[in-house]
Order: structure tokens, then sequence, then C-alpha cells
């Protein structure tokens, strides 16, 4: 009731700051697609003739960051994704990457040897190569004729 | 304006592009962090899959668009049994409030993820004024 006419109101000190903020809001709105109830990171599996490949999206995880764990029939890809800034003066506006500790197992339609593992990673994008055991390679029998 | 922006940045994912000529696939809507520090804005999106080269940024009246086609090859001699992501074109329209310099746009990339570094335009960064002791 005391501001009508407050003549301190045509030079609101805050309103620039608050256009500011509607801006930055508009800026960062549209809706957010939910990854956090989906395991991280998807994958992809390939089967080959003697061998399975897994193919992980895992932008932001450096190679020395990726943990990989064969056994029998399991893999296990774990590692961390930092934040892209530890700084507490920061503002966020928009936080959909998902980051810290993650791990996920992934069982393979065949059995593999864990000697035998070639892993590569290129854009974000990790692909595991592993083999069947030489023992439990399918191996072909010829027919004699009697 | 900011409608039509809202639509293209958010109404994409899992949906085939058919208005272009080329075979692009389903068009995906990145995952993006957005921070500010001291004016300037950082834009952290993830875009696994595409190469450096291929990512397209571009700035028109205050939009800024990020475009990138992922290229994930079939691993030679296998074929898929399961997938939990999928080949196609990352895209995402942003507005570029206007304290921000378009011209000063900064791209990275690392482990298919772009991260755009704007700064604020000279004339919106806040001036110190020393009051002088009479």
């Amino acid at each position: 009731m005391l501001n009508i006419g407050f003549p301190g109101a045509q030079r609101d000190p805050f309103a620039e700051l608050r256009q500011l903020q509607s801006q930055m809001n508009r800026m960062f709105e549209g809706a957010t697609r939910a990854v956090s109830d989906r395991p991280w990171p998807p994958v992809n599996i390939w089967l080959g003739d003697d061998s399975v490949t897994v193919t992980a999206e895992l932008p932001g995880v450096a190679s020395d960051d990726i943990d990989l764990t064969v056994r029998e029939n399991t893999l296990i890809i774990a590692g961390k994704r930092t934040a892209p800034t530890g700084d507490d003066d920061a503002a966020w506006h928009r936080r959909e990457r998902p980051w810290g500790e993650f791990s996920r197992s992934i069982r393979l339609p065949l059995r593999v040897d864990p000697d035998n593992v070639e892993a590569r990673a290129r854009n974000g994008v990790l692909e595991i190569e592993m083999r069947r055991p030489d023992a439990e390679r399918p191996r072909k029998v010829s027919v004699k004729a009697g | 304006m900011a409608q039509e922006l809202q639509t293209s940045g958010g109404d994409v994912a899992r949906t085939a592009a058919r208005d272009e000529g080329e075979m692009r696939g389903p068009v995906y809507r990145p995952s993006t962090d957005i921070f500010e520090k001291n004016g300037d804005v950082t834009l952290v999106i993830d875009m696994p899959g595409v190469a450096p080269d291929s990512i397209d940024v571009s700035v028109e009246n205050r939009a800024l668009t990020v475009r990138g086609v992922i290229d994930a090859p079939a691993p030679e001699g296998y074929r898929r049994i399961y997938a939990e992501y999928a080949p196609g074109t990352f895209e995402r329209a942003f507005s570029l409030p206007d304290s921000i310099d378009p011209g000063s746009i900064e791209a990275s990339h690392r482990d298919g993820v772009l991260t755009l570094t704007l700064k604020q335009a000279e004339a919106a960064r806040p001036k110190q004024i020393k009051v002088k002791a009479a």
C-alpha cells in the first residue's frame, strides 16, 4: 500500500536482474527427457560367428576412467563420470547429464575368454569385442563316406 | 519465436526426419548441462558417436542450433541382437539471451561431448563504479 506512487518504482534496481533471470529461464526452457530410471550406459549387443561385441554410449568418460571386467558370460562396465564443473559459484540452469560413479553388468549370449578381449573408444562410444574360448567353439565334423 | 524454438527443441526425440532429402534417421534431443558464471554461459552437450567434424553449430536471430549426425556403423561381421540406442541425428535449439555476444561462441569436443562457451556481451557486463571519498 505504501508503494503506491513511490517514486523509486520507476527505477527499480532489480528490474534488470529479473529481466535477465527471465531471459535465462526462457533460454533453458523445454521438457527434459528422464534418463535416471534407465540403466547407464545404454548398450547395444552384436553377435558374430565366434564372438560377441558390446557397444556402449559413454560420452564424457575418458578411456582411463573406464573399468571393464569380463567373466564367463558377464561383462561389467564401470567407471566415473565427472561433473562439467566443480565450481560452487556456478549457477546451474540445466542438469540433464548424469554424473558420478556407474556400474552396469551385462549378460552375454555366450561364454567368453577373458584373455581375448579388445576394447576401443571413439567419440564417446565404447566397443568391446569378446571371443568365445577356443575349447567351446563349434567344430565342423566331416562325414566320411563308408 | 520462443514457441517455435520450443517445438524444434523439445519435440524431436524418436521422430523420424522426413522433410530432409538425405537419410539421417531419427532425430534425438541430446542431454545438456548449462551453467553460468560471471555472466558467461557454458553448454555441455552429450553427442556420443558424432565425429567432431560433422557437428554443426549455427546462430541465427539469437537462436543457437546444434546438430550432429551419429556415425555408428555396425561392427563388421556382426548382427545386432539387442539395442538400447540407435543411429540418427542429435539436434537441439537454444535461444540466446540478449546478454550473450553471439560472435564470442567457442566450441570444443572431447569423448563425444560438445562444449560451447558463450561470453557475456561487453555492454552487458556489470561495471564497477568507484566512489571517491570527498
